[in-house]
C-alpha cells in the first residue's frame, strides 16, 4: 500500500524530469515538485483499487459522487457504479445511454440521482430495484437530489435546455416546475438543506425552497472559459458556505441571515431601511467572503478544514496568450499533470502535489473531477481531524481514480524515516500519535541506521527504549547484530537481565566476548558484579575465563571477576588464591570466615605483602597449624632484605608476646632484631626469655653499645663486677648501681661499689644518698679519704643520720609492737 | 390478526416509524449474507457467493425499518469494517460456531475492531451461527473463546443461531428491534 502511494508521488518528479518537452515552464514546475519533496506533504495518494481498474479498462469515468458509506462513479458509457471505499463494486446500474454528467446522493444514502447527455435523469434506489427515469430530451448536465429525498422525492436538475427544473411528486404523478430559465445552459446544481445553488452562463444563483425565493446572484468571473471547456464547480462546504470554482477564480460565498448580527435587536431605522430595500430582518442574503484568483484552471474544489483543496489544471504557456478570448480546445498529448493544491482563504498555497494520473497527457480540464467525503464532521480541532473523520478526496480522470487522504501520524513518521530523520521519527512515535507497532519499525530502522554509521554507543543506549520487552528483538536481532560487529561490549551494559530476561546463552555469549579482549575485562567485571548469576551458567564462564587466564590474557579485572564467580560457586581456595594474587584485604576475611588456614602454607609471603600486621596476627594466632620455623623460613626468603628483617622482627615479637616458647629457636635472632629495630624492648625480652645465648646477646649489645642490656647480660653471666663497673662508668647512675648491687645481695659487690665510688667525690655523695636501708653508712663514711672533698657532705651526713635515727626508732617501735603482740598472744 | 389490527399496525407504522442501521461483520463464510436473507425473506440458500465489498438491504419488521450493511468478510475487506460500523445502532458479529479453528482469528478481529475509539459504546450482538452442524461450540464455549467477558463498556449479547434451520432468528430480530431508535 505504502509503496504504491510513494510511487504515485515520486513518479511525479521523475516524469517531469524525463519529459523532453520544450515548454519553458516545464523545468520550473519540475523544480517545484522537487522542492516540495523537502516539505512534508499534507496529503497522501493512492489509486482506488477493487473493481475500479477493470471497470475503467472498458469504460471511462465521467463523474463521481461520494456518500457517507459509498461512492457512485458515472461513466461515459452511461453506467452508474456503486463502490465501497476500497473501490469494490457493490452495484451497477445501466442507467443511461450516454455520458453520465453528474451524480447526487440524498443525505440518507438511500437514493442516487444521475443525469446524462441522453437527456434523462434517473433516480435509483439503493435498497430496492426501483429506478425512476425522467426524460427531458436535451442533455442534462446537472442533477441534485433533495437531501431529504426519502420524504420529498424532489430533485433539481438542468442542462442544455437552460431550464432549472424542480421535479417533485404531485397527486397525479411527477411534476416539473421550472424555477429559472433564459440564461443559457445549466452547468451545475447543488442542493443543501433547503437551498439550491446552480450555475448558468451568467453566474451562480441560489434558490430557497423553504421561502420559494431566489436569494442572490454571484456573477460569473470575467474571462472564464466556456462551460464546454471547463464547467463551473459548486460545493457546499457546510450549511453556510458555498464554494464556487469557475475558470481560474474561486469565490467563497457565505449565507447570512439579516438581523442575526445586530446585537441591539432591531431599531426602527434599520427596520424601515430594510423594508424599503426588501431587506427585512430574518431574510437570507449572501456575502462573498473571499475571492481567490489562481494561475490554473479549477477542475474541482473541496474544503480542507478551514482551507481548500483545489484540483488544478495547468494550461500551457503558449496557449494561454493565444486563447484570450476563446479557450479553444488544445491539441492533445501534451497536457501537464493535474495538481492538487491546498489553499487557504487568503490564497496562500500550503501544499501542491502533481498527480501522475493514467493518461494525463491527453486530458483537458473538464476531464477531471474532484469529490470529497465526508460532508460533515470533517472539522479540525487543533490541526487534528477527529478520529475517523479525516477527509477523503477522490480525484477522477477518465481512466483513473485516486484517493487523497490526510497524512496521519503514521505517515508523518514514515516520511521522517524516508528522509533519514530517525530521531525525529522516534520522537514522533513516542509522542504517541502513531501506531505503537510503528515504534518497533522506526526503532529498528533507527538502530540499523546508527549501526551503519558506526554510532554503536548511541545505538546501544537506545536499545532498551526501542526494544523494550521484546525477547526476540533483543536476542535474535540486536545481540546477534552487535556480536557480529564485535560491538557487544557497547551493548552489554544495556542488555536487560529482568523484564525481559533473555536466554542464558545470550548472556554467556556477551560475557565470553568481553573475556576475549583484555581491554574489556573491566566491563566484564562490571557485568559479573551487576548481573545476577542465575541468568547465565557460571561454570561455563569460569572455564572460559580460566582459559583466558592460562593463555596469558589476564588482567586484575578478570581475576577479580573470576574471584566473584569462584565465590558464587563456593570454590574458596581459588577465591583466596586470586585475592592473594590481587592483594585484596578480603583474603584475610575469607580465610578467617571460612577457616582456610591450611591455605596459609605457601602463601605467607603474599599475605605479608598484603597486610603484614594482619598476616602476623593471623600467623601467630594459628601458630599451632603453621610453625614458626615455616614462617621464618618463608620470611627469610623474601626478596627485600630490609622489609624481610623488619617483618621477621614483627612476627617474632608478636609471637613472643603471645607465647614465649613458640619461637624459642629464634630467640638469638630475635635479640639481634630487637637490637636493630626496637632496642627498648630488648631488655624486657632478655629478661623474659631463657632461650638465647648470653654470649651472642652480649656481643650484639656490645656491638650496638646497649649498656643496660650489657649490664643485665653481665649480671646473668655472673660477671657482676664488670656489670657494676659498666653501670658506674657508663650509666653514671648511682641509683642503678645501688639497685644492681642490692639485687645481687653480695657484700663483695658493695665493697666494689664503694671502692669504685671512692674515686669520685660526686659518686660518694650519691652513694651516701642511697645507703639507708641497704648498707651501713659507716662503711662508706669510714672509707672516705681524709682529704677528699665531698659536695654537700654535711647535708648528706645529716640526712644519713636522720634516716638512721628514723630507722632506729622505727625498729624500736616495731620491736615494741612485736613484744606487745607476742605478750598479748601469749 | 384481523383486518382491523392490520390497519392499526399500518397506522402506527406511519406515525411511529423506527429506524435502525446495522453492520453485519464476521469472517468470511460465517453466514452474514445468509442471515440477512433469512431476516429479510426467511429463505436459505446453500450456495452463496462470497460478498464483495458489501450488500445493503432494508428490512421492515413491524414498524422498524432496518438498514443492513452486510460487509465482506474476507481479509481484504476487513479494513473497511470500522468505517461501515461508525454510527450504526448495533454491530452484529457473526461467528461460524462449527469452525473451531478460526474462532481465535474471529476473536482477534472483533477485539481489534471494538478497540477503535470511533466505535466506543456501540452495542454488539455476537451470533454463533451454523448450530445445525455437528460439533459446534456451545454458547458458553463461544463466549469464552471470543473473550466476550472482557468487552466491558458496551452492551454485548450472544445467541446461538442457525440460518439454515431458522433457529433463534426471532430472538435476534427481537433484540435488533429493541435496539432501534425512534426516528423523529
Amino acid at each position: 500500500m505504502e509503496d504504491e502511494e510513494e510511487e504515485l508521488a515520486r513518479a511525479d518528479a521523475d516524469d517531469e524530469c524525463d519529459d523532453d518537452d520544450d515548454a519553458a515552464d516545464d523545468s520550473s514546475s519540475a523544480q517545484e515538485a522537487i522542492d516540495d519533496e523537502d516539505e512534508e506533504p499534507r496529503l497522501k495518494y493512492k489509486r482506488l483499487g477493487g473493481s475500479v481498474p477493470s471497470l475503467l479498462s472498458s469504460d471511462t469515468a465521467s463523474c463521481i459522487s461520494v456518500a457517507e458509506r459509498m461512492i457512485a462513479l458515472g461513466t461515459h458509457g452511461g453506467r452508474v457504479h456503486l463502490l465501497d471505499y476500497q473501490g469494490n463494486q457493490v452495484k451497477e446500474f445501466a442507467a443511461h445511454t450516454a455520458t453520465v454528467n453528474e451524480l447526487s446522493f440524498d443525505s440518507a444514502g438511500e437514493f442516487v440521482g444521475s443525469c446524462s447527455d441522453d437527456g434523462s435523469v434517473v433516480v435509483s434506489s439503493l435498497y430496492t430495484d426501483s429506478h425512476e427515469k425522467f426524460h427531458y430530451h436535451r442533455p442534462m448536465k446537472a442533477v441534485a437530489l433533495d437531501p431529504d429525498y426519502c420524504k420529498t422525492n424532489r430533485f433539481a436538475g438542468g442542462g442544455l435546455a437552460g431550464h432549472l427544473i424542480l421535479n417533485s411528486k404531485g397527486w397525479f404523478g411527477p411534476k416539473d416546475q421550472v424555477l429559472h430559465s433564459g440564461e443559457g445552459p445549466i452547468h451545475a446544481v447543488k442542493w443543501r438543506t433547503s437551498l439550491i445553488a446552480w450555475a448558468n452562463d451568467e453566474g451562480v444563483k441560489l434558490f430557497d425552497t423553504a421561502s420559494q425565493q431566489r436569494l442572490t446572484f454571484i456573477e460569473k468571473p470575467k474571462n472564464s472559459p466556456d462551460a464546454e471547456y471547463l464547467r463551473p464547480h459548486l460545493v457546499w462546504q457546510d450549511d453556510v458556505h458555498l464554494l464556487v470554482g469557475w475558470g481560474n477564480c474561486i469565490k467563497i460565498a457565505a449565507l447570512r441571515v439579516r438581523g442575526a448580527d445586530l446585537p441591539g435587536g432591531l431599531n426602527s431605522e434599520t427596520f424601515s431601511f430594510g423594508k424599503r430595500f426588501n431587506l427585512l430582518p430574518g431574510t437570507k442574503y449572501v456575502e462573498i467572503v473571499s475571492v481567490l484568483q489562481t494561475e490554473y484552471f479549477i477542475c474541482g474544489l473541496a474544503p480542507y478544514g478551514g482551507a481548500l483543496v483545489v484540483l488544478a489544471y495547468i494550461e500551457r504557456e503558449g496557449s494561454k496568450t493565444e486563447s484570450a478570448t476563446g479557450y479553444s480546445p488544445k491539441q492533445t498529448g501534451h497536457a501537464q499533470r493535474p495538481e492538487v493544491c491546498i489553499l487557504n482563504w487568503k490564497n496562500e498555497e500550503l501544499a501542491t502535489d502533481a498527480l501522475s494520473m493514467h493518461g494525463y497527457e491527453h486530458y483537458k480540464a473538464k476531464d477531471y473531477e474532484l469529490a470529497h467525503a465526508p460532508f460533515s464532521g470533517s472539522s479540525t480541532a487543533g490541526g487534528q481531524w477527529a478520529a475517523g473523520y479525516e477527509p477523503l478526496y477522490y480525484i477522477v480522470s477518465p481512466k483513473d481514480v485516486v484517493v487523497a487522504r490526510q497524512r496521519d501520524a503514521d505517515d508523518h513518521v514514515q516520511w521522517l524515516l524516508k528522509h533519514g530523520w530517525h530521531e525525529k521519527a522516534l520522537e514522533a512515535v513516542e509522542a504517541g500519535n502513531a501506531r505503537v507497532e510503528l515504534l518497533d519499525e522506526v526503532g529498528a530502522q533507527y538502530l540499523d541506521h546508527l549501526i551503519l554509521g558506526r554510532e554503536y554507543a548511541l545505538a546501544a543506549s537506545l536499545c532498551p527504549k526501542i526494544l523494550r520487552g521484546s525477547v526476540s528483538a533483543w536476542e535474535s536481532r540486536r545481540v546477534f547484530h552487535f556480536g557480529q560487529l564485535r560491538q557487544l561490549h557497547v551493548l552489554a551494559p544495556y542488555i536487560p537481565v529482568v523484564n525481559p530476561q533473555l536466554r542464558d546463552t545470550v548472556y554467556e555469549v556477551v560475557l565470553d566476548r568481553l573475556l576475549v579482549n583484555p581491554a574489556h575485562h573491566e566491563q566484564f567485571l562490571e557485568l559479573v558484579r551487576s548481573w545476577p548469576q542465575h541468568i547465565y551458567s557460571v561454570p561455563t564462564i569460569i572455564s572460559a575465563a580460566e582459559i583466558q587466564c592460562s593463555t596469558g590474557g589476564k588482567t586484575p579485572f578478570l581475576l577479580e571477576a573470576l574471584a566473584i564467580l569462584y565465590l558464587s560457586q563456593g570454590q574458596l581456595e581459588n577465591v583466596l588464591k586470586l585475592y592473594l594474587e590481587l592483594q585484596k584485604p578480603a583474603a584475610f576475611d575469607i580465610i578467617e570466615e571460612h577457616h582456610l588456614y591450611d591455605a596459609l602454607h605457601g602463601n605467607i609471603a603474599l599475605l605479608m605483602k598484603l597486610d603484614s600486621k594482619r598476616a602476623i596476627d593471623l600467623l601467630v594466632q594459628q601458630r599451632d597449624r603453621i610453625s614458626a620455623s615455616e614462617v621464618v623460613s618463608s620470611l627469610e626468603n623474601l626478596p627485600q632484605k630490609e622489609s624481610r628483617r623488619r617483618l621477621l622482627h614483627d612476627y617474632l615479637h608478636t609471637l613472643f608476646e603471645r607465647d614465649t616458647n613458640a619461637g624459642r629457636k629464634y630467640h638469638d635472632l630475635q635479640v639481634e632484631l630487637y637490637a636493630e629495630f626496637e632496642p627498648r624492648l630488648l631488655l624486657p625480652f632478655l629478661r623474659s626469655s631463657q632461650y638465647y645465648s648470653l654470649n651472642k646477646a652480649y656481643d650484639v649489645c656490645t656491638r650496638l653499645n646497649l649498656v643496660r642490656e650489657k649490664v643485665y647480660l653481665l649480671g646473668q653471666m655472673g660477671n657482676a663486677k664488670e656489670a657494676l663497673a659498666l653501670i658506674i662508668n657508663e650509666l653514671k647512675s648511682m641509683q642503678a648501681a645501688v639497685e644492681f648491687v642490692t639485687s645481687r645481695n653480695d657484700d663483695d659487690l658493695w665493697n666494689e661499689l664503694i671502692n669504685q665510688s671512692l674515686r669520685n667525690p660526686d659518686m660518694i655523695g650519691a652513694l651516701l644518698d642511697h645507703t639507708v636501708g641497704n648498707i651501713d653508712p659507716m662503711q662508706v663514711i669510714n672509707r672516705i679519704p681524709k682529704d677528699m672533698p665531698v659536695p654537700r657532705l654535711r647535708d648528706r651526713l645529716v640526712k644519713v643520720i636522720t634516716d638512721y635515727k628514723t630507722e632506729t626508732s622505727l625498729r624500736g617501735g616495731c620491736n615494741n609492737i612485736l613484744k606487745v603482740c607476742v605478750s598479748a598472744n601469749r | 390478526m384481523g383486518l382491523w389490527d392490520a390497519f392499526l399496525n399500518w397506522l402506527r407504522s406511519l406515525f411511529f416509524t423506527q429506524e435502525m442501521e446495522l453492520s453485519l461483520i464476521g469472517l468470511q463464510n460465517a453466514g452474514k449474507t445468509s442471515l440477512v436473507n433469512v431476516i429479510a425473506t426467511g429463505g436459505f440458500n446453500e450456495d452463496m457467493i462470497p460478498t464483495v465489498g458489501f450488500n445493503m438491504r432494508k428490512v421492515t419488521k413491524g414498524n422498524v425499518t432496518i438498514k443492513l450493511w452486510d460487509l465482506g468478510g474476507q481479509p481484504r475487506f476487513r479494513s473497511m469494517w470500522e468505517r461501515y460500523c461508525r454510527g450504526v445502532s448495533a454491530i452484529v458479529y457473526v461467528v461460524d460456531a462449527s469452525d473451531r479453528e478460526n474462532v481465535a482469528i474471529s476473536r482477534d478481529e472483533l477485539h481489534d475492531l471494538l478497540g477503535k475509539p470511533s466505535l466506543a459504546g456501540v452495542p454488539v450482538l455476537v451470533l454463533g451461527n451454523k448450530i445445525d452442524k455437528p460439533d459446534h461450540l456451545s454458547k458458553q464455549a463461544l463466549i469464552d473463546q471470543m473473550s466476550l467477558q472482557s468487552l466491558a463498556d458496551r452492551e454485548v449479547s450472544c445467541y446461538m443461531i442457525s440460518c439454515k434451520n431458522s433457529t433463534n432468528i426471532e430472538v435476534v430480530i427481537e433484540w435488533l428491534v429493541k435496539h432501534s431508535k425512534t426516528k423523529s
